[in-house]
């Protein structure tokens, strides 16, 4: 029989019922999709972040903090280590390349971090254009940075005060680009990397500021030099097992390790993955409800109709196909307008994202997510048509017979 | 065309065919030999079970007793889904409301009868129809949006698609004036003679005795 035509020529006749079931399906199908997604790109995303950065060592206090302002560089510092003794403490044969980051000053939301060259080996970076800083107040931007900002070597810049925007500018010193790095997929890429000296020296008491400039150095003005944080790479992935403990056992620094705390994020994040997995689960529950429920009502509604195919030859399986057809019909809806609603809003969602968080993500679902999500929508198809297909092929042929 | 050949003389033979309602038996089908190109008319009163004689003839609902066979081939001998298949090839069916399926146009409506019984309608027999019933024009309008004279000429021709060896109608003219009622018995017998189809019209309208070679009238029983 001409199921699949019927079965249209059906749904159009009640194409505000039919609308709405596939508005709602398309809303679970969105959140499912979205979910599945952000469950496996996410720590992904993260991880690429990280670029090479095993260990944080910052001043006591929360790990995850420590990553999340020094790796992922979304948060604000809590405080800061004496350079000295930091450095010292990773002092290791296990650490490959260790550096200070000393932040504080930011240009147009980007933050200037203040370094040493070790940092490009930590994060396995290479020059794009230009070359390394050789002196305070030059400074090398992130591929990210460079190109929001519209920086080239030899352009100049002043920073502002303060990690975010609004902040007092430094106008007496500004920055010379000297590089720009070749993207890396990581947090380096949003930052712009300046000799640690600059930001003692910006820092420091303004009236001693030529004296600084002029290579002594030292002090943030009062007592040694200090950093932000100290980020390193390890040799072998051993050096876990000792190295934050080390450090942890120490009387001034906690470290943390990027890796673990994504981990111990993802296990955090789990009742959200699952509180939405669960409401878009019930999105679709609703919509294959109010697809049955509508088809049932259509069904008998259509008693006539559905006789009349009988009296015309047609098997009671056939005429249940057509309510099988229909409810395929809103599934295969419903799938289709959720897969394009995430299509056309994530990667809106992923650039907020890698602009907020600087997490990159691929938005892209793959084929195992389309096949669950299309078993899914098939199964709801199934059980929405159930019903009403059973009692449309009952439909007693009597009843065109009547007028 | 489907599995069922004629070559017996009569469309449709029926022998002591009694049928009941509620477990009762209440009417008795005089036997008829329809042969093709022949029309006869069934009468009888309202309740005289016109209606459900012909729900027998065409494998809808069984009779309590008696011997249907539409060609050589007894009908309800065959298994329910035989039947089913019978109906849909062998005999056309034109309702006292015509029965449109409203959802599609007037030509779906036709291929749907041919695809229901499991056959494809045939280009050329589909075009005749349409010209023979002048429903050329409006082939791919709704249903829904047919006057009554349309749908009536759409419902004989959606009876004719498949070619049936039997037509069975019930009260095609029960709800016309009787120019219409006129009109549509001239074309139902004038199409159904050109088709070689045996036709048998459940009727108590005095009109439609004009139009036909030989007419049974329902027999009480029980
Ligand atoms: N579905 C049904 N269930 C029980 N009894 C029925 C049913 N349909 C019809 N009957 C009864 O069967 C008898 C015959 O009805 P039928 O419809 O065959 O008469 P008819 O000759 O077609 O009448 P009319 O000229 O009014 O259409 C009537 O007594 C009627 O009440
Ligand atoms: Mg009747």
């Amino acid at each position: 029989m001409r199921t699949m035509g019927l079965a249209w020529a059906f749904l159009r006749r009640r194409w505000g019922q039919a609308l709405l079931s596939v508005i709602v399906g398309a809303l679970g199908v969105a959140a499912v999709e979205t979910v599945a997604i952000a469950e496996r790109e996410l720590p992904k995303a993260a991880e690429r972040a990280f670029g090479g950065v095993d260990l944080v060592v910052g001043p006591k206090g929360s790990a995850l903090d420590l990553v999340l302002c020094c790796v992922l560089h979304v948060s604000d510092p809590r405080g800061l280590v004496p350079l000295k003794e930091g450095m010292d403490v990773l002092r290791n044969p296990m650490v490959a390349a260790a550096a200070p980051i000393a932040l504080g000053d930011s240009v147009h939301g980007r933050r200037i971090v203040g370094t040493t060259p070790d940092i490009l080996t930590i994060y396995r970076a290479h020059m794009a254009q230009g070359a390394i800083w050789t002196a305070p107040l030059q400074a090398v931007a992130g591929s990210d940075a460079a190109r929001t900002l519209g920086l080239k070597p030899g352009a100049t810049f002043v920073g502002n005060h303060g990690l975010g925007p609004g902040g007092e500018e430094h106008a007496k010193f500004p920055y010379t680009v000297t590089g720009i790095l070749a993207p890396t997929g990581s947090a380096l890429d949003r930052l712009i990397l300046t000799d640690i000296q600059s930001v003692y020296i910006i820092h420091r008491d303004p009236d001693d500021a030529e004296e600084a400039k002029a290579g002594q150095g030292g002090p943030t003005g009062f007592g040694p030099p200090a950093a932000t944080a100290i980020l390193a790479s390890f040799r072998s992935p051993v050096a876990m097992a000792f190295l934050p403990r080390l450090v942890d056992a120490t009387e001034r620094f906690s470290a943390a390790s990027p890796a673990m705390e994504t981990a111990r994020l993802a296990r955090a994040g789990r009742p959200v993955i699952l509180a939405v997995t669960a409401v878009g689960v019930l999105f679709a529950a609703i919509a294959a409800a109010t697809a049955a429920t509508a088809l049932a009502a259509a069904m008998s509604g259509r008693a006539r109709d559905l006789a009349l195919l009988r009296a015309l030859g047609a098997h009671p399986w056939e005429i249940a196909a057509i309510a099988a057809a229909e409810a395929a019909m809103l599934a295969a809806g419903a799938l289709a307008t959720g897969v394009a609603a995430v299509a056309g809003l994530a990667p809106w969602g992923a650039s907020l994202l890698a602009e907020r968080d600087g997490l990159l993500v691929t938005v892209a679902p793959t084929g195992q997510d389309l096949a669950m999500l299309a078993a899914g929508a098939l199964a709801a198809a199934l059980a929405a048509a159930a019903v009403p297909a059973l009692r449309a092929a009952r439909a007693p042929i009597e009843t065109v017979l009547k007028a | 065309m489907g599995g069922f050949v004629t070559t017996s003389p009569h469309c449709l033979r029926t022998r002591g065919v009694l049928l009941d309602r509620d477990g009762r038996v209440f009417a008795r089908l005089p036997d008829v030999d329809l042969a093709p190109g022949r029309i006869v008319a069934l009468t009888g009163t309202s309740g005289a079970g016109k209606t459900t004689a012909l729900l027998a003839l065409a494998g809808i609902r069984p009779p309590r007793e008696g011997s249907i066979q539409v060609g050589d081939t007894d009908l309800w001998s065959l298994p329910p889904s035989g039947r089913d298949r019978l109906r849909g090839q062998r005999i056309g069916l034109v309702f006292q409301s015509f029965h449109l399926i409203d959802a599609v146009s007037v030509e779906e409506n036709l291929r749907l009868a041919a695809s229901c019984a499991g056959l494809r309608a045939e280009p050329g027999h589909l075009q005749t129809l349409l010209e023979t019933l002048d429903i050329v024009a409006i082939r791919h309008r709704r249903a829904d949006r047919l006057s009554q004279g349309q749908a009536q000429r759409v419902a004989v021709a959606r009876a004719l698609v498949n070619r049936p060896a039997l037509v069975l109608a019930d009260e095609p003219t029960s709800a016309l004036d009787d120019g219409n009622a006129r009109a549509l018995l001239d074309l139902l017998a004038r199409v159904v003679r050109e088709q070689g189809a045996g036709l048998l019209i459940a009727t108590h309208d005095r009109r439609a005795l004009d139009a036909v070679d030989a007419s049974l009238a329902m027999e009480a029983a029980g």
